[in-house]
């Protein structure tokens, strides 16, 4: 897992500008309020809301 | 952004991500450290690049910033500029992937939000400087380059016919007094401005775009360009140089302010 934590701490969700958090597995960053999950390729997040899967809970 | 145009760019980007960033570097050392200098950055800086390609510019500014961030829509070319960061050693870089009408970044959060030779690819280039303006502090800057149109119709459609057949992403290319209102109507003030004449080579510029002299669409971009240079018909002041013909691109450079009391 090599995305900078200085990176994380800022992104937030481009659908509800809600802060994002890293997933259990560390492969995808998820949205606290509209539990869309953004996949994190090659270390590069992809914040692309069409990319993005909405998670159950 | 439409879904298929946000394809397009994606497509045509993905598949020259190595001419655009390995071959045919748009920028030489000199002119992006004009650009760089232009910006007026400080160690202190939170900075953004926005629509960033290959990260050339957010590396060359990580430098003379706390940290300079990069946002675009092709995967392909992050790779590139995660590449470019592991040459270079810059540690205070980073890229994201994503989309310049939804960044994904909160209010307020940089210092500094460029975004350089993108805005023509835009369908709505407002939306993206809303989105800059968003994402800056109330005291940041907003740094705007882009090649500049012909203000004549006639040169203006011709210019931006060019440029489509060269590169099918490319959207519409915006004069000088479109960019000055839609500045103004943003709320936004002209700190600095400057406009350069950067002369390129077309063969340079085709293969940019993934194009050598063998492809048709090489050929046809060619021949419309040779049918527009009686007269400059297409603004492009297009010289004869040998087998190759010597093109201008026009670039205006804009450092930006909010205006007190204007939109946030």
């Amino acid at each position: 897992m090599a995305v900078p934590q200085e990176l994380l701490d800022i992104l937030v969700c481009p659908a509800c500008k809600a802060p994002v958090q890293l997933t259990a597995d560390g492969q995808g960053l998820k949205c606290a309020q509209c539990r869309r999950v953004y996949p994190i390729k090659d270390d590069i997040p992809v914040m692309l809301i069409d990319d993005a899967k909405v998670e159950a809970e | 952004m439409s879904k298929k145009h946000k394809e397009t760019i994606q497509k045509q980007f993905t598949k020259t991500a190595e001419a655009f960033s390995t071959f045919a570097v748009r920028d030489t050392p000199e002119v992006l450290s004009e650009k760089v200098e232009f910006a007026k950055p400080q160690a202190t800086d939170l900075a953004l690049d926005v629509a960033c390609g290959p990260g050339a510019f957010a590396l060359a500014l990580a430098p003379r910033v706390r940290l300079a961030r990069g946002v675009d829509l092709t995967l392909e070319m992050l790779r590139r500029a995660r590449a470019f960061q592991a040459e270079k050693q810059i540690s205070n870089a980073a890229f994201t992937c994503g989309d310049a009408e939804q960044l994904p970044f909160p209010d307020g959060a940089f210092d500094l939000v460029s975004c350089q030779c993108s805005f023509h690819h835009m369908p709505k280039p407002q939306l993206v400087l809303r989105e800059m303006i968003r994402v800056a502090k109330p005291e940041g800057r907003l740094l705007v380059i882009d090649p500049l149109a012909p203000e004549s119709d006639p040169k203006y459609d011709l210019h931006n016919r060019i440029e489509r057949l060269r590169d099918p992403s490319h959207t519409l290319s915006l004069r000088l007094t479109t960019f000055l209102r839609m500045f103004e109507q943003a709320g936004l003030e002209v700190v600095r401005q400057s406009l350069r004449r950067r002369a390129r080579s077309f063969n340079h510029w085709m293969l940019r775009a993934g194009y050598n002299p063998g492809t048709k669409r090489y050929r046809e971009t060619r021949k419309l360009l040779e049918d527009s240079m009686a007269g400059d018909r297409a603004g492009f002041s297009a010289q004869p140089q040998g087998d190759d013909i010597q093109i201008v691109h026009n670039e205006g450079m804009f450092l930006l302010g909010k205006k007190a009391g204007g939109r946030s």
